[in-house]
């Protein structure tokens, strides 16, 4: 008995250690209250200081949330879906469909039997967890009337074809099975609406060679080399044999629905026989309706999203993707025998190897493309030069796009015009777009607006790049009908065209010369109505046709060389922070003993990269960074007694009467009652506060009265836990899922709309913020969380960012805005050195993030895996403070990506992280990280150290109370904790076993005694 | 000697062996799957696993009624080492579940779940061979 005993009871040691450290997921998943909110007098007071749109939280207001959110995931689709081809058929366009001849389908594909709804990461679970309220594509099809050849959708139940994330060469059945069930087909023959689908998301990027599996690091077992198509992203060797198959079958239409939020490799759709091919991304929950209503025309859905990536026919062409997704390099001197002083680089513990030189500067997607072009156009001979072609022979746009950023068909024409450009005299232009539908079919706009900077010997001589065109403001018309108008009026930032001089100014400058605003139905058109304008000739459209400019689509004018206007960042505040180079040693080239070329475009063909740029980790300064703890109590460093709760308190507050729900009307800079109120806080409150599961910690201390609120993580749809049983009679609902869609819809409407929609399910869960809106650009088309992130371009997520996440903060949700900064990989991404040079960081990486924080406000940001530099993000000052708070003036919690509460390996160092910035450890409940630094501070007396954790817990407490975390607080409200009976259960059942065991152990003694004594 | 020794085992000696085979493949398993991937070494699974293996070897050959509680406890520890730390392991089984790569490795789910099945079917096997005797009476 006492083995059984003594194996249970240490069973139940380790069983507890686990359960406690995941009891706040285990609380909320089973909606277990830990802490209650207890009222002292009987004084009734309106604490709902942030209220649902929908009125109060309960059950009906809740169906009308979610019937909303379904509404928008389908507004979403329908305006977001981008239809790239739409050929003639008899004389007609194939789309959109006539219902009443074009009645029988068959949807093929595995991609029709089991659509991608989201890609895998964090987020709602509604798709698996409320089945009844998915819009499949058979759904979607049925409902709107068609007749559905069902008997093929059934049979993909029993087939072979398997979906692993990431990999797309086994997802598509075998020419046998279609082969199989061609006799399916017959009644079915008006309409084959093929669906192709590409998966993969958090961890898992796109593979760039399916032979090879980055997360296992080994061959991947199943991939056939002599069969299979390595590249993830062109057409996979099923996907040839079911298009052929479906060719030859003789329907009247074959449509293609590209269910991918990764560009695909499309220049095979004339091959096959394809009329039209639709662009859908991902689809979320019900947006499978707003794709059907555009096959159908119904109600007049007509397409007018537009792409916010580049669709390339070599996915392999752009100069980003040598040193990126699973091209991502070693240290060159990895295996150099001759250098390993430390044996960092070889510490996999710390995932330290593995480096991204950014070598394309900022020509990220149609930066290079259209910047390439114009250049050719322009006569330089190295833009036109074999470097970088994908095919034989010099570069040619033509052959080497599929469709530009910004393309997109529709069922009628449009005629853009820019009718007035005023100077608002404070930086900003209010350019007037006029509209035109000049087709058969009404239909709303997208209208992009870009602009064209001059590039000459100033900026060659600064090593300023420039991109030959660029989005600085997109707009969305209503519904017009054909022949019918609409003006709008689209406000430019100009710090959206300033450039970064890291060389001479470091600082941001608007240089001498033409300027040229242009609008287009792409960048491509934009730009070819730009050197129109320019007088260039020669011009091409994507598909090598002539292109005829647009004089009237183009607004020039001249500015003087100005690099004062930025000089305080965005807006000039002249009583603000200096804006100056920050990033030089994220440059590889700071690094003595390394020199990569980054690309220009004064030299293509000398600086395009061919290779992976060799990097070298040299050095015991760059060594130390690597390996992360490089904290250093300061010599001016006060004791902890400068602190109220210092030692010589023994680590306790002191109480001065200040509540946290008092605190939200303390404005940001008022010191001294902050002060006061951290005065409050124990040590352990301060350890507690950088504990987090997406939510925070309560602090029942008196009298600050913090309660515990969770918070969803998820950019596709509020993650992580569905509503209470109370509010849904018992049933698991959770919340609604969107699509990828959204940016591309290019609707301000729907854009705020869905910050408003996932601001009022956040408050229906009961969750303070939201860990959402990708920052982070689609670098290359592999990047595994493409469908989370907006666009390929900086300025589209600065602009888009700021309207969604808005909506979400003024409704008293905190927009974590992740994953910041330069995440753009799955591939490696733990650890990850990211290199580049200020200005590509600075106008791009960091752009994506700018107008959430500059503009939205937003009080809540999360860092990521990767390095800056050799730096870890959560470990970066001039990322974190110097131009996170210092530059944009951010005022809120700054969280790290998943910390969980590790104590080995890069994320460990929690001293250094917090000394530089950090102010929360994401999944870390127990507050481990927390933990170790508050050991730290009673050892070490590091007074400095412990104004770092007042500072973290300050951010934090700033930000919940200007967030939903204060609704049902007043003054006579106290916050009491509960522990959980299931926590008590578990730790009982130890010391009973513990018991037991030594009761066993004293009896087997005792019997041992006995028989000793009977000898 | 030895011939005579070995004659005379009973139940619980031969439970006490599947327990020694289980702690070895386990021993073999868990070494197959740490160095499969960086980062995934707990070096008290192994320390734990070798002491069953040490000790089950000397309750072959001494017999003693302390070493098979302990074994029983040492087997209860290595699948708590193993399941708690580094946080892979639950991490792996979480996002093989969420169909996501984010705390841990999911396609390490099999051979996780397969190294807690037998840590965990010897923990039970050594409990259950504290209850026999291991040398046959008489």
């Amino acid at each position: 008995m006492s083995g059984l005993f003594a194996a249970l009871m240490v069973l139940a040691i380790f069983v507890n250690a686990i359960l406690f450290r995941y009891a706040h997921i285990i609380n909320t998943t089973f909606g277990i209250e830990t802490t209650v909110i207890e009222k002292t007098t009987d004084v009734v007071t309106d604490t709902e200081y942030y209220k649902s749109d929908f009125g109060e939280i309960n059950a009906e207001n809740l169906k009308a949330l979610e019937a909303a959110a379904e509404a928008q995931t389908v507004a979403e689709a329908q305006e977001g879906a981008v239809l790239l081809k739409n050929d003639l058929v008899d004389g007609k366009p194939a789309l959109p469909l006539d219902l009443s001849t074009e009645k029988n389908v068959s949807l093929i594909g595995r991609g029709a039997y089991s659509p991608l709804y989201r890609t895998a990461a964090a987020c709602t679970r509604v798709t698996d967890n409320n089945p009844e309220r998915v819009v499949d594509l058979k759904r979607a099809m049925l409902e709107a009337g068609f007749n559905v050849n069902t008997d093929l959708l059934d049979a993909y139940a029993s087939g072979k074809g398997t979906s692993k994330l990431g990999f797309s060469y086994q997802f598509e059945e075998p020419l046998s099975f279609y082969e199989t069930n061609a006799g399916t087909f017959e009644g079915y023959k008006d309409v084959a609406v093929v669906m192709l689908q590409r998966s993969a998301g958090e961890g898992t990027d796109m593979s760039v060679d399916q032979s090879w599996n980055v997360t296992t690091n080994g061959k991947n077992r199943g991939f056939k080399a002599d069969v299979e198509v390595a590249n993830s992203l062109a057409l996979q060797t099923n996907e040839k044999a079911m298009l052929d198959f479906v060719k030859a079958q003789g329907f009247k239409k074959i449509i293609v629905l590209i269910n991918s939020p990764y560009a695909m490799e499309l220049g095979w759709l004339e091959d096959y026989g394809v009329d039209a091919c639709l662009w859908i991304g991902t689809t979320g929950l019900t947006g499978l309706t707003g794709i059907v209503n555009l096959l159908t025309g119904k109600d007049g859905a007509n397409p007018s999203g537009k792409l916010v990536d580049t669709f390339a026919a070599n996915s392999f062409s752009s100069p980003a993707i040598k040193n990126a997704a699973g091209n991502t390099p070693q240290w060159a001197n990895l295996n150099d025998e001759t250098y390993n002083p430390s044996g960092i680089v070889v510490d996999y513990a710390q995932s330290t190897t593995r480096v991204s030189v950014q070598q394309e500067s900022i020509y990220v997607g149609y930066k290079y493309y259209e910047t390439r072009y114009a250049d050719a156009v322009m006569g330089d001979e190295g833009a036109k030069s074999s470097v970088g072609s994908s095919f034989d022979g010099g570069w040619d746009y033509a052959k080497e796009m599929c469709y530009p950023f910004g393309y997109g068909l529709s069922y009628t024409t449009f005629r853009e015009t820019i009718t007035n450009v005023k100077d608002n005299g404070d930086a900003t232009y209010t350019v007037t777009v006029k509209v035109e539908n000049t087709g058969a079919a009404a239909g709303k706009r997208s209208v992009q607006l870009y602009v064209n900077t001059p590039y000459g010997e100033y900026e060659k001589a600064r090593k300023i790049e420039k991109s030959a065109i660029l989005l600085v403001g997109f707009g969305k018309t209503g519904v017009l009908a054909p022949g019918a108008s609409e003006e709008l009026q689209i406000v430019v930032d100009s710090y959206l065209f300033a450039s970064y001089d890291y060389t001479d100014n470091k600082g941001y400058v608007l240089t001498a010369g033409d300027y040229f605003f242009a609008v287009g139905s792409d960048s491509h058109a934009a730009l070819n109505n730009v050197l129109g304008a320019q007088g260039y000739s020669g011009l091409v459209d994507e598909a090598g046709n002539a292109f005829t400019p647009d004089a009237n689509a183009v607004y020039k004018w001249s500015m003087e060389l100005d690099t004062e206007t930025f000089r305080y960042g965005e807006g000039g505040k002249e009583d603000g922070v200096v804006v100056t180079n920050r990033f030089d040693k994220m440059d590889i080239n700071y690094w003595e003993g390394n020199s990569v070329k980054y690309l220009t475009r004064s030299d293509w063909a000398g600086t395009f990269p061919t290779e992976a740029a060799k990097s070298y980790l040299l050095g015991t300064e760059m060594e130390t960074l690597l390996q992360g703890e490089f904290y250093e109590k300061p010599a001016d460093a006060p004791t902890t007694d400068a602190y109220a709760q210092g030692k010589s308190n023994d680590w306790q507050g002191v109480n001065n009467g200040l509540s946290f729900v008092a605190m939200r009307q303390a404005s940001y800079d008022d010191d001294e009652i902050w002060n006061l109120f951290l005065d409050q806080f124990t040590l352990d409150d301060l350890v507690l506060m950088t504990g987090n599961y997406f939510g925070n910690k309560a602090i029942s201390t008196q009298p600050i009265n913090l309660p515990a609120k969770s918070g969803g993580d998820g950019c596709q749809g509020v993650g992580d836990e569905p509503y209470s049983e109370a509010l849904t009679g018992g049933a698991v609902l959770w919340p609604c899922l969107y699509t990828s869609l959204l940016s591309s819809t290019f609707n301000e409407d729907l854009i705020k709309e869905r910050g408003k929609l996932m601001a009022n399910q956040a408050l229906f869960l009961n969750q303070t913020v939201i860990w959402t809106g990708g920052g982070n650009l689609h670098r290359t088309p592999y990047g595994g969380r493409q469908a989370e992130y907006y666009s390929e371009d900086a300025n589209l997520c600065y602009l888009i960012s700021a309207l969604e996440m808005t909506e979400m903060e003024k409704r008293g949700i905190l927009a974590g805005i992740k994953h910041f900064a330069a995440n753009d990989q799955e591939s490696h991404r733990e650890g990850l050195n990211t290199f580049y040079n200020e200005q590509a960081f600075r106008e791009g990486a960091l752009r994506g993030f700018e107008g959430a924080i500059r503009v939205a406000k937003v009080h809540a940001i999360m860092q990521a895996f990767n390095r800056q530099g050799v730096v870890f993000s959560s470990a970066c000052k001039e990322l974190n403070v110097d131009v996170l708070r210092d530059e944009w003036g951010f005022e809120g919690e700054v969280i790290t990506d998943a910390s969980s509460g590790v104590t080995v390996g890069y994320k460990a160092h929690y001293v250094t992280t917090m000394a530089n910035g950090t102010d929360i450890y994401c999944l870390d409940g127990d507050a481990v990280g927390g933990t170790i630094i508050g050991s730290y501070i009673r050892s070490s007396d590091d007074g400095y150290m412990l104004g770092c954790l007042r500072q973290a817990a300050k951010h934090t407490a700033y930000a919940l109370s200007r967030s939903m975390a204060v609704n049902g607080l007043s003054d006579d409200t106290v916050i009491r904790t509960i522990t959980p009976t299931w926590q008590l259960l578990s730790q009982s059942a130890g010391y009973v076993f513990g018991a037991l065991m030594l009761l066993c152990l004293l009896l087997f003694a005792l019997a041992k005694g006995k028989k000793g004594e009977g000898r | 000697m030895n011939k005579e020794k070995t004659l005379k085992k009973s139940a619980g000696a031969y439970l006490g062996i599947v327990v020694e085979v289980l702690a070895l493949i386990s021993l073999i398993l868990y070494l197959t799957y740490t160095t499969s991937a960086d980062g995934l070494f707990m070096p008290w699974v192994v320390v734990c696993l070798l002491l069953i293996l040490a000790l089950e070897g000397i309750l072959f050959f001494f017999d003693n009624d302390i070493i098979p509680i302990l074994v029983a406890a040492l087997g209860a520890a290595a699948f708590g080492c193993f399941a708690m730390d580094p946080p892979e392991t639950i991490g792996s089984v979480v996002d093989y579940f969420q169909n996501i790569v984010m705390f841990g490795n999911p396609e390490k789910f099999g051979i996780i779940i397969a190294l807690a099945v037998l840590m965990l079917l010897m923990t039970l096997l050594a409990i259950i061979a504290c209850f026999p005797e291991r040398v046959k009476k008489g």
